[in-house]
């Protein structure tokens, strides 16, 4: 058996920590990579782990030099732009002053983002000119004569108000190092004292950006080239930031393009044109990073499989093969026509819950079914009663057990017969490249040629499900309303309630979706707007939803189904029917009296999202 | 490091010019004052919340022992140390020594009560000896249940850490405690690019066996050169260690200090986290916004002691 080695492990979590080479020799394209690339203003919309730091990444020259696939050149050849990325992180958003902080601290931090960003430019001017020896060949490269270096570096120096030692570019960098040193110190000074900061930049970012790169152009004598400033996890960026972005959304140079990413909500109204944001499709073009269906993300999990087992193990199997197939298969594909035989596996499972759940034995009566002859049934009757609800058989089975009747839940459930297979696992991971990385380094690891183990298949999605149990714990709720009960908290009354109506008396399609209606009161939106951006709960969009959510009312969500596997709170990974989120919170509430929970934990949530 | 430190004992009838301790609902807090903990000024400052279990106990303690009990809002903490600082020692002696007993405080106060004993050095331009006093904790059961609220971030405005390029990848320096999920929600926020832990040693195989419970799917993920043993009867050596550690990989990370488990550990990164330099580490809370379950530790094992010297800086003329 192969071992894993832990380094390997914690190397494939995040594509902040890994170098052009490492990013461009695990990228599997996703389709959204096709829209991206255009010299178009786009958003890149998506949760935690969805990939979206890999695809700007990717947009990188490094990245793309350095990438080896049969489709690289063709991608090299259409971007024709030249790219600057600028990450964020939640260290960085707790060391910048934000908008609660006095203004002249608020000018701080857009004075450190702006240096970051001339910075990062910096580093691009010099990576198109060929300065760093380790790049065998640039992407878009450029040629600056030593005078053409020295007039460009002294532009920007003057433009920019800082003081280069030496007309090089490098010199140039090393003031800004130093400008952003002496902000840093400003700002820990500047903690708990109201008085004026002794140095601020009254240089916008984008206007101190633009300039650089005009500079740039005309010096290269590239005066057309295009520039595409790429900047990531945007939500964490402070306000002032975000209205610094706005003029260049909707207007700007042709000779530079955005490539923003953030969270699925849009707290400062960037895409919404009525209060002075960009248009969709108009000024920018949405790009989303989530999958509502199982199927929508089959694919591109698929590709990462292939890449994965390729790169690990040098060989390509189908994921079916190694991992089984899942009862819960909604293709059909496993289906055949003996499968409703007499005797078969699947009929036994069917007659056995017609035997003992009533609920069932009543549905199948309503449609006239007679499990003796289900031979008579045409193939359209059998797939829209049998087939359809036999994963939902599944599930209950595995979770549940008949006394006179009545549903009550096993004391020993058999979760690995729901959860496991090839089909399910893809289910629960989502497409969300962080998840399905972690996941299936670990399953491929322990691949010897025979089927993994369905109990390592359920333990290492428990073993997810955890990790992203522990960080909804400490992700605060996004919004004014102080709450005293944490975002899991408001997750796990949401995933009770559908567990318990898909546990309860049977009907062939239980909830497990929400609407955020009118009654949805503040504290639950503030979690929930936290919930969206980790990609705990997963937008369904509709064709009236906007480009990117500014107001969740009226919107219609379901859990990751990575939080519907965990011991408890059982539900199917299937689209069923819609509840209103305040019908969910006031059952939560009852549910909490009824079992005697109010001393224990008596903040509760109720449908006007106060507390009780 | 920015000051010297030093291993200390403490002994009863040390002299000092002011002591700090609290009162809290444990009685572990009142251990120094029971050991024979005395100063010209001795201040014992109430937890403002959770006055249950031992708390009556140890404020009429601290009272017969004479103690200057200080009821304050937490929140006016710091104002409150600095007045009792300055009225206790501005005038005296050209050395001042205080003493400080860490066990029961939280990481919060401590934090304000290092930054405020750095402060008096600065502002009175002297030199002060100050001496964390730690009793490690008997062995109680971890809490249990996810359902309260944990927040998670600089553990004051003075530990935010340095700001530096983003670019620079972030490592995270986990001290391990026994609470579930906590240091690797702390991993799974941060996103670092590397991360090691600390992990004390304890001889109760309860704790040990606690502590290993927490983190398993942490520690699933290190690789075993990453995490790293301390020993809970050292704290100079511990301060010495991880200063050393730091000082190994500031240069390629920005680093965030993140201290669960035992408070030595905790007094530990704020005094390295004092340094100067523009790779000043941060130093992150990770904890309940409230006390879920308020549970009696007493004491267990000899107090330990960390000396540090705090000394204004040399204004250049």
């Amino acid at each position: 058996m192969a071992t894993r080695d832990k380094e390997a492990l914690f190397e494939v979590l995040n594509a902040k920590k890994m170098s052009p080479t490492e990013i461009a020799a695990t990228f599997v394209i996703p389709p959204q990579y096709d829209q991206l690339v255009s010299p178009d203003h786009s958003f890149l919309v998506g949760p935690r782990g969805s990939g979206k730091t890999t695809l700007l990444r990717m947009l990188q020259g490094e990245a793309l030099m350095a990438w080896d696939h049969r489709r690289a050149p063709e991608y090299r050849r259409r971007i024709r732009y030249s790219s600057v990325f600028l990450p964020a992180d939640r260290l960085w958003a707790s060391q910048v002053p934000n908008a609660d902080d006095s203004v002249s601290n608020s000018d701080l931090g857009l004075a450190a983002f702006t240096t970051q960003l001339l910075y990062a430019l910096v580093e691009a001017m010099l990576y198109r000119i060929g300065e760093y020896q380790e790049v065998d060949s640039v992407h878009n490269p450029a040629t600056l004569s030593h005078l053409a270096e020295v007039s460009l570096v002294s532009e920007c120096a003057e433009g920019w108000g800082i003081d280069a030692r030496t007309p090089s570019l490098l010199s140039l960098q090393g003031a800004l190092d130093l400008r952003l040193n002496r902000l840093a110190n400003q700002i820990e000074q500047s903690h708990g004292d109201s008085s004026p900061p002794d140095f601020a930049s009254s240089q916008l970012p984008m206007e101190a950006f633009r300039l650089g790169i005009r500079a740039f152009n005309r010096h290269s004598r590239q005066p057309h080239h295009r520039w595409a400033l790429l900047l990531d996890e945007m939500e964490l960026a402070p306000e002032s930031v975000h209205q610094s972005l706005r003029g260049s959304l909707r207007g700007g140079e042709a000779n530079l393009v955005l490539k923003l990413s953030f969270s699925p909500f849009d707290r400062y109204a960037l895409a919404k044109p009525e209060v002075g944001g960009a248009a969709p499709h108009n000024d920018f073009r949405p790009i989303y990073l989530w999958y509502g269906t199982r199927s929508g993300a089959r694919k591109f999990t698929t590709g990462l499989w292939r890449r994965m087992m390729k790169e690990q193990l040098g060989t390509v199997r189908d994921p079916s093969s190694v991992l089984g197939h899942s009862e819960i298969d909604v293709s059909g594909s496993t289906w055949r026509k003996d499968s409703y035989n007499a005797g078969s596996k699947r009929m036994r499972l069917v007659e056995k819950t017609a035997r003992q759940d009533p609920g069932f034995s009543e549905f199948l009566r309503n449609r006239d079914i007679d499990l003796g002859r289900v031979s008579d049934l045409s193939y359209a009757q059998r797939s829209a009663t049998l087939r359809k609800v036999y994963p939902l058989l599944v599930f209950r089975d595995a979770v549940l057990t008949f006394e006179d009747g009545t549903p009550v839940r096993r004391a020993r459930k058999k979760l690995t017969e729901c959860f496991t297979g090839a089909d399910a696992v893809f289910a629960a991971l989502e497409g969300n490249p962080r998840w399905t990385k972690a996941v299936f380094s670990q399953l491929l690891a322990v691949y010897d040629g025979q089927q993994v183990g369905r109990g390592f298949q359920y333990d290492m999605l428990t073993d997810a499900a955890e990790r992203f149990e522990s960080l909804l714990r400490l992700l605060p709720p996004d919004g004014p309303v102080y709450s005293s009960r944490s975002v899991l908290s408001f997750l796990n009354d949401v995933a009770a309630y559908f567990s318990a109506q898909a546990c309860g008396d049977f009907t062939a399609d239980p909830p497990t979706a929400f609407r955020v209606d009118s009654k949805v009161g503040p504290e639950v939106i503030a979690a929930l707007k936290t919930a969206l951006s980790a990609g705990a709960v997963v937008h369904l969009r509709s064709k009236e939803s906007p480009a990117v959510l500014s107001d969740l009312v009226g919107e219609r969500f379901r859990l990751a189904y990575l939080l519907t596997l965990r011991d408890g709170f059982e539900s199917p990974m299937r689209m069923g029917k819609l509840r209103n989120l305040s019908t969910i919170m006031t059952w939560a509430r009852i549910e909490r009296q009824r079992r005697g929970l109010l001393d224990a934990d008596p903040t509760l949530w109720d449908s006007s999202g106060a507390e009780s | 490091m920015k000051y010297p430190v030093l291993p200390t004992v403490f002994e009863p009838d040390s002299h000092y010019h002011f002591g700090l301790i609290s009162i809290g609902f444990e009685r572990r807090s009142t251990h120094l004052l029971r050991s024979g903990l005395r100063a010209d000024d001795l201040v014992a400052v109430p937890f403002d919340s959770h006055q249950v279990l031992s708390y009556a106990d140890n404020r009429a303690l601290a009272l017969s022992r004479g103690c200057r009990v200080v009821d304050i809002d937490e929140v006016d903490f710091s104002a409150a140390l600095r007045r009792a600082l300055v009225s206790s020692v501005s005038v005296g002696a050209d050395e001042i020594r205080i003493a400080v007993d860490i066990s029961s405080m939280t990481r919060g106060r401590l934090a304000r009560t290092v930054v405020e004993i750095e402060r008096l050095a600065d502002d009175l331009a002297r030199q002060v000896e100050a001496d964390f006093f730690y009793s490690p904790a008997s062995y109680t059961a971890p809490p249990r249940g996810a359902g309260g609220v944990l927040n998670a971030g600089p553990v004051t405005d003075e530990f935010r850490g340095h700001l530096r390029r983003t670019s620079l990848p972030i490592a995270a320096v986990i001290g391990l405690g026994y609470e579930p999920q906590r240091a690797l929600g702390a991993f799974e926020l941060l996103e670092p690019t590397r991360a090691w832990a600390f992990r004390p040693d304890n001889d109760d195989a309860r704790y040990e066996t606690a502590l290993d419970d927490a983190n398993q799917q942490l520690l699933k993920l290190l690789s075993s050169d990453s995490v790293l043993n301390y020993s809970l009867d050292r704290g100079a050596e511990l301060v010495y260690s991880l200063d050393s550690f730091l000082y190994a990989i500031s240069g390629e990370y920005r680093v965030v200090l993140i201290p669960l488990g035992p408070k030595l550990f905790a007094l530990a990164c704020l005094i390295v986290a004092l340094d100067d330099s523009e790779s000043r580490p941060a130093v992150w809370r990770v904890g309940d916004v409230a006390y879920a379950s308020p549970a009696n530790i007493e004491e267990a094992g000899p107090i330990v002691g960390t000396r540090v010297i705090f000394s204004a800086p040399v204004v250049a003329t």
